[in-house]
């Protein structure tokens, strides 16, 4: 009874001391309102997959309950070995520990009340969802977007996830405080557990190696919460609670059961004496190392002339080796490089998509995003210990009373901060060179690496260290100030995840976004890069700056202090930080938005709306007869000038829309040669035609169109110095509506008092799918002024109008068969493939369409350049993945049904001359993506095509499931979402089926009718052309058919009608028959996809076959 | 007109937030040697070694080092100052030698070698210089004060405040202590704040006690017990005997009490006359202003 009592005093204790602390109103303050926040951006829904799921759905309950793990991690590290070492710093542990009590109630006492303090913080997110109908109350959030509290998720949350987490990982920090009875034992194990975290997700998850195992090593859970929401349909992800399945329950034993039963085996064999006495240390081997100093007789008396900003490199170099020389920072950087090997293994050697080849521009990209939060995280923590380590009794009022002035011990903590988030940042990219080293040495690149490092990465945890280093001069309790630190990485960490920040200069703490290409080089990014690094280490030194006049010394009054430091260096610091921070500023709101196409997601949102209400007015079909397109493009003043005679133009009702590139300026205006007037708004042209155009009118465009903005949603700049690429949809206006452009979210749609579902235009109202002109005789030339030349080039064609231009610098051509292959020099070996799978996909698509393709150039398309398209002859095939994947495996199949893909939607979509209406999706994306899969399968065989269908139906499985738009029918879908994915293997069964005559017979049809579901139905009756063009459809093995419908698989009552894909002669074909007789790729009649789950291996996949039949 | 030497403190006053008058009024002249500030807990001696150490400022008041006026630049000062706060914490696994080099160059001493004679001298002084390669935190709390004086005395400081130095310490760390604080006082103003009186007595020239943030007397420690002379009285008295109101001072004795009186009368035939020392006069200082000790 008197233990009972004596636990029950201490947990009240520790408890009282917890809520005391600050932390706790804190979190429970800071986190809430920050879901708040996010709760209200209709981005964060869109990232979060959930635009048609309510914002308080139970998987966002799940996601944010196990997300905030990593912060809680942290923040759990101080509150558990607090409620040990409170007492050591008060000097009071010898006189508690020799008190008369029970040792264990003691312990016990002290834990649970700790973990009251920690379930308190975990629970903070709970606290935050709770609140949340009042953002509908106050208005904040469109109708119906919030809904009541989902009372049974919270509470699987709480118990499960929050309560289970906060007494398990206490335990674990309870007991590393009773073995080191430090703190920095507790921060290290939390940063074990990030990396544990990072091993689950990026190693184990994210390459698919064991995702079991990778559930439940991670400590958080989200992994398997991630995992399991993912693979959800939104109806789920509105009801469902999480199942507790073998992993979940493996996981909470792992990191709960397990650890407190090591507490209370623990707690029962420690002794007073083991937790009154300090650790011995051993002496130092550098001391020990150390020749015996002869004493000087005299002492050399006072110091002259003191040299401050000599102490200051004398400091900097002492706290540099004083966090250097310790076996943790060697075994952490160690794990932190361990593990980037790891994963570039996984997500580049061994991906399931590949294998890769380890690039510099694919490497170096993807082992940042990996292991940024991990890095980001260690960078708070150590900015507070080492801002914290002259934190001790006495020795810091010595330090405040010492000569040395404010700036000096505050330079030196910011370079030695300087130079070890430095070697943080350069981590990656020596497991990256490592990796390239054993894998393809031939690819190293020290130089690309180490500007990369420090270019992109390093600026931004600059960033986080500089914050980190302000709120611990700004906060004095320490626990606060880790806590406050802590959360706010996660914010600005979470904020660019959750996509609530867009204009590059507010992402602080974030990663320049770049698309780094070996091919562009530097160049295209250089004035941007510099501008954002220089912006961001403004912005850092400007905290540091801050830091310094706040920063406490002894009782003196902060304004005092203040006032006496303006005027030295670190006001000077503070003042250059300023105008640096404001010239690049406003160098930045230059480029991205005077000049630039940038638009914060609001305002993009109400061209939207501006764009669909001008629009809907006066839409209607247009032809155009054809024209002369004159395009001067100047490298040096970065601007291009247009003109465009557009012939014989109809249009029904009497208005010609165009869509415009951004930077677009219309200089004038002609219509049979008379001046008119057009609205430019939107991004979207309207020009009235007048009476011309029910016979033919003839219009003249002129315009400008500035290039010297800076890339927005990190899209590669058409100009790097003397290069150039363009598409002309990047510089023309593109004649018709583009459907696209439709806000599709419903809440959204109801938010701008829109009708509730986008009517798309018809088809010949629309912009053609690919180019900027439908059908007609087109001429175009291109001027171009690089340097002290002028290069030009002109076309024709009887089709679409589209061209694109490629102009590299130092460039590698490989001439093989009459096929040019531009690439850059270090992907010499992979042009000799791409030229061969060019060659081989074009013979297939021409074999199955029925047509001679033709291609004499290839080019390697820079990464942040678009995809692949094929334009007139030249083949612009994008760099990431197809430059990197290796010779043989999935990926090379991918890469071929890529290319293939692509030749297929140049013929159909010009032989249709198919426009962006209803249905494009189907014939463009679908038929095209079938043919390109089938000419994988004739090539290679079954064993490929299996391959390319398996990843292609998890990547649709996926962005049905993850769709940030409502999924409706494949006919009013959008090109851009979730059709690309779902239409080539809805579209494969009745594809393989088709001969060359009925598909070009088809395409005939649409293009006279311009209608592709008119032509579909035609053709094959009203039922099979809605089943094509409808919701989407899944199988299963079984025999189990669904349609998607309300937001989620909803199974239908006719079983799967069974065919196989089998290789004969050299092709794909179709065959019904018995399973064990032709095993091949088994398929629905019907245009459903085969539909599996997430973890199962592959023998648990009988659609696939198992025996390679050819 | 040649400027004051030594510390010089006028009218100093600091009221803390909650209300507490810390000080009040303080006004000194300390000039170089060894300086006792003695006063009960609670007097404004540590209020008044942070002010003097430039870690707070005072609410009115000024003081002056060799007649630089400290509040207008404190850095004048703190290039001349040494300070052992009472309670000093050592940082994990950092070896003495190695922390004594860097205030070293926190203090002014750029020069490496020069850093590196200081600090082995100091080390020799306070005979640490075995123990270097140790780290702090390692130290017992003899070595630790010892090793607080090695820093506070780097720099050759021309003051050097010490507050509550030896306590804890046992009698040996004690007396080592003194010595080098005697030694260090030939050119130096140390500002000893204390409770121990005896140990005031035995190495300051002058000293100053404070109660209540009010400097109550100052003097020579002679000086202020000369007053005195023939009025303190003694006594051993058996438990249970009453005790005369004129009692300044009772203390424990094996077989009742030891009794110190301050009157001009012995207050019985018990009482015998003893040499005023300087605890009566603290005593009777204290009891003066009814603050106690």
């Amino acid at each position: 009874m008197k233990a009972l009592l004596l636990i029950l005093y201490e947990a009240g204790h520790e408890l009282r001391a917890g809520l005391r602390s600050g932390i706790v109103t804190l979190v429970l303050l800071g986190l809430p309102l920050y879901l708040l926040m996010s709760l209200t951006n209709a981005e964060y829904m869109e990232k979060m997959a959930a635009t048609d799921i309510p914002r308080n759905a139970p998987s966002l309950i799940y996601l944010m309950s196990t997300g905030c793990m990593f912060f809680l991690f942290f923040a759990w590290a101080w509150v558990f070995a607090q409620a040990l070492l409170r007492d050591r710093q008060a000097s009071l542990h010898e006189i508690v520990l020799s008190a008369p009590i029970s040792l264990r109630s003691l312990l016990f006492g002290r834990f649970l009340g700790a973990a009251m303090v920690g379930t308190l913080l975990g629970g903070s997110v709970i606290v935050g969802f709770l609140c949340a109908p009042l953002l509908s109350w106050l208005d904040l959030v469109p109708t119906g977007t919030i809904t009541a509290p989902a009372w049974q998720a919270l509470w699987f949350s709480w118990l499960w996830l929050v309560v289970p987490s906060a007494f398990g990982i206490g335990a674990l920090y309870f007991m590393i405080t009773l073995r080191t009875r430090s703190m920095a034992g507790a921060f290290g194990l939390s940063a074990v557990l990030m990396l544990l975290w990072m091993i689950a997700v990026v190693v184990l998850e994210g390459g698919d190696i064991n995702p079991f195992l990778a559930a439940v090593l991670d400590p958080s859970l989200f992994t398997l919460t991630h995992a399991q929401v993912e693979s959800w349909t939104p109806e789920q992800k509105s009801q469902a609670l999480l199942p507790i399945s073998r992993e979940f329950l493996l996981n909470r034993g792992l990191w709960c059961a397990l650890p407190i039963t090591g507490l209370a085996w623990l707690v029962t064999r420690v002794r007073r004496e083991t937790l009154i006495f300090e650790r011995t240390e051993r002496p130092s081997r550098h001391a020990a190392r150390m020749p015996e100093l002869v004493c000087p007789e005299t002492h050399p008396g006072p110091a002259q002339t003191p040299r401050w900003w000599n102490a200051t490199a004398t400091e900097t170099h002492w706290r540099l080796r004083q966090t250097l020389r310790t076996r943790a920072t060697l075994i952490g950087a160690a794990l932190l490089v361990g593990v980037g090997v790891m994963a570039a293994f996984v997500h580049v050697i061994w991906h399931a998509e590949g294998p890769f080849q380890p690039h510099p521009d694919r490497l170096l990209p993807l082992l940042m995003t990996t292991i940024y939060l991990v890095t980001a995280f260690l960078v708070a923590a150590i900015a507070g210990l080492i801002s914290r380590q002259d934190d001790v009794e006495g020795l810091k009022d010595i330090l405040d009373a010492a000569p040395a002035p404010a700036f000096v011990r505050l330079f030196a903590l910011t370079l030695t901060l300087v130079l070890i988030t430095l070697i943080l940042a350069l981590l990656p990219g020596v497991a990256g060179l490592i990796v390239t080293a054993l894998v393809t040495p031939e690819s190293l690149a020290l130089g690309t690496t180490l500007i990369y490092q420090t270019l992109v990465m390093a600026p931004a945890l600059l960033e986080l260290a500089m914050l980190a280093l302000l709120v611990h001069a700004l906060i004095r309790r320490p626990g606060l100030a880790y806590a406050a630190s802590m959360l706010v990485t996660f914010t600005l960490v979470l904020n660019n995840e959750l996509a609530l920040v867009h204009y590059p200069p507010y992402k602080f703490g974030i990663p320049v976004q770049i698309h780094f290409s070996a091919l562009t080089g530097w160049e295209p990014w250089r004035a941007y890069l510099l501008a954002m690094d220089g912006y961001k280490l403004g912005v850092a030194a400007l905290f540091v700056a801050l830091a310094g006049l706040v920063l406490p010394r002894g009782k003196l009054g902060r304004l005092r202090e203040v006032r006496m430091r303006v005027p030295g260096p670190i006001g000077g610091l503070g003042l250059i930080a300023l105008l640096g921070v404001i010239a690049t500023g406003a160098l930045l709101h230059q480029n991205l938005v005077t000049d630039g196409a940038y638009r914060s997601a609001e305002q993009e949102q109400r061209d939207q709306v501006g764009w669909e209400r001008s629009t809907a007015r006066t839409s209607g079909d247009f032809t155009a007869g054809g024209g002369e397109l004159i395009l001067d493009l100047d490298t040096l003043t970065r601007e291009v000038q247009g003109h465009w005679r557009i012939n014989d133009v109809h249009a029904d009702t009497g208005v010609l829309h165009a869509e415009l590139p951004p930077g677009f300026s219309l200089t004038s205006v002609q219509v049979n040669d008379q001046p008119a007037s057009a609205t430019a708004a939107h991004d979207h042209l309207i020009l009235p035609l007048g009476s011309c155009a029910d016979h033919g009118c003839q219009v003249e465009l002129d315009w400008t169109l500035s290039l010297s903005g800076w890339p927005t949603n990190d899209h590669l700049p058409v100009l790097g110095g003397n290069q150039v690429w363009l598409r002309a949809d990047w510089v023309v206006p593109r004649l018709g509506i583009d459907p696209d452009r439709a806000v599709r979210a419903p809440a959204e749609r109801t938010r701008y008092d829109l009708t509730s579902e986008f009517i798309p235009p018809s088809a010949s109202a629309a912009v053609p799918t690919q180019g900027v002109a439908p059908f007609g005789q087109w001429r175009w030339q291109l001027n171009v002024r690089r340097a002290d030349q002028i290069w030009s080039e002109q076309g024709q064609t009887r089709g679409t109008l589209g061209f694109s231009l490629f102009l590299p610098d130092g460039a590698y051509t490989l001439k093989r068969d009459d096929l040019n292959v531009t690439s850059d020099p270090s992907r010499a070996d992979v042009a000799k493939g791409v030229a061969d799978d060019v060659r081989l996909m074009q013979a297939c698509v021409s074999r199955r369409l029925g047509t001679s393709i033709e291609i004499n150039d290839v080019v390697q398309w820079p990464r942040g350049l678009g995809g692949t398209r094929l334009a007139q002859d030249v083949l612009q095939l994008s760099e990431a993945p197809n430059w990197d994947v290796a010779d043989k495996g999935t990926g090379r199949w991918l890469r071929q049904a890529h290319i293939a893909e692509a030749m297929a939607r140049h013929y159909l979509t010009s032989a249709s001359d198919l426009r962006r209406g209803h249905g494009s999706a189907w014939l463009s994306w679908g038929v095209a993506g079938a043919v390109g899969l089938l000419c994988v399968g004739d090539e290679n065989g079954i064993k490929a095509l299996r391959a390319v269908i398996q990843r292609r139906a998890e990547t649709a499985t996926q962005s049905l499931v993850n769709s940030s738009i409502p999924v409706s029918s494949l006919e009013n879908a959008p090109t851009t979402g979730w059709a690309r994915q779902y239409a080539p293997l809805a579209a494969l069964s009745w594809t393989v089926r088709q001969t060359s005559s009925d598909l070009n017979s088809l395409l005939a049809d649409i293009r006279h009718r311009q209608d592709l579901a008119a032509a579909l139905t035609a053709r094959l009756g009203a039922k099979p052309a809605s089943r094509l063009l409808g919701p989407p459809l899944s199988f299963s093995p079984k025999g189990e058919r669904w349609r998607w419908q309300d937001g989620g698989w909803q199974p239908l009552p006719s079983p799967a009608d069974y065919h196989r894909l089998v290789r004969r002669e050299g092709r794909i074909i179709s065959v019904s028959g018995d399973t064990e007789k032709n095993p091949g790729v088994l398929l629905d009649n019907w245009p459903a996809y085969p539909r599996f789950a997430q973890h199962s291996e592959s023998h648990d996949k009988p659609w696939l076959g198992d025996t390679n039949v050819e | 007109m040649a400027k004051p030497t030594g510390l010089v403190i006028e009218d100093l006053a600091k009221t803390y937030g909650n209300g507490v008058r810390a000080l009040d009024g303080v006004t000194l002249h300390v000039a170089p040697g060894m300086y006792g500030l003695l006063g009960p807990n609670g007097a404004g001696k540590s209020t008044l070694m942070r002010t003097l150490a430039t870690l707070q400022v005072p609410d009115r008041g000024r003081f002056s080092l060799d007649g630089e006026d400290v509040l207008a630049r404190p850095d004048h000062l703190r290039q001349r100052l040494g300070y052992l706060p009472q309670q000093l914490g050592a940082y994990p696994g950092i070896p003495a030698r190695n922390l004594l080099e860097r205030f070293a160059w926190l203090k002014g001493r750029h020069q490496r070698l020069e850093r590196r004679n200081e600090v082995e001298v100091l080390l020799d002084k306070v005979n640490l210089r075995d123990r270097a390669h140790q780290a702090v935190s390692t130290f017992s709390g003899g070595m630790l004060r010892r090793f607080g004086i090695a820093l506070a005395l780097i720099g050759a400081p021309r003051l050097l405040i010490v507050d509550e130095p030896t306590a804890g310490l046992d009698p040996a760390e004690r007396n080592h202590f003194h010595r080098v604080l005697a030694e260090a006082a030939t050119n130096t103003i140390v500002l000893l704040s204390t409770h121990i009186v005896e140990d005031v007595e035995n190495l300051c020239d002058r000293l100053a006690i404070l109660a209540g943030g009010k400097l109550l007397v100052e003097g020579t420690p002679a000086s202020l017990a000369a007053p005195y002379q023939g009025s303190i009285w003694e006594a051993a008295l058996e438990r249970g005997d009453a005790i005369p109101d004129t009692a300044l001072r009772v203390l424990p004795h094996p077989r009742g009490a030891r009794v110190i009186c301050h009157s001009e009368q012995a207050p019985d035939d018990r009482f015998a006359p003893r040499p005023p020392r300087l605890e009566d006069v603290y005593y009777l200082a204290l009891e003066r202003t009814g603050a106690t000790a």
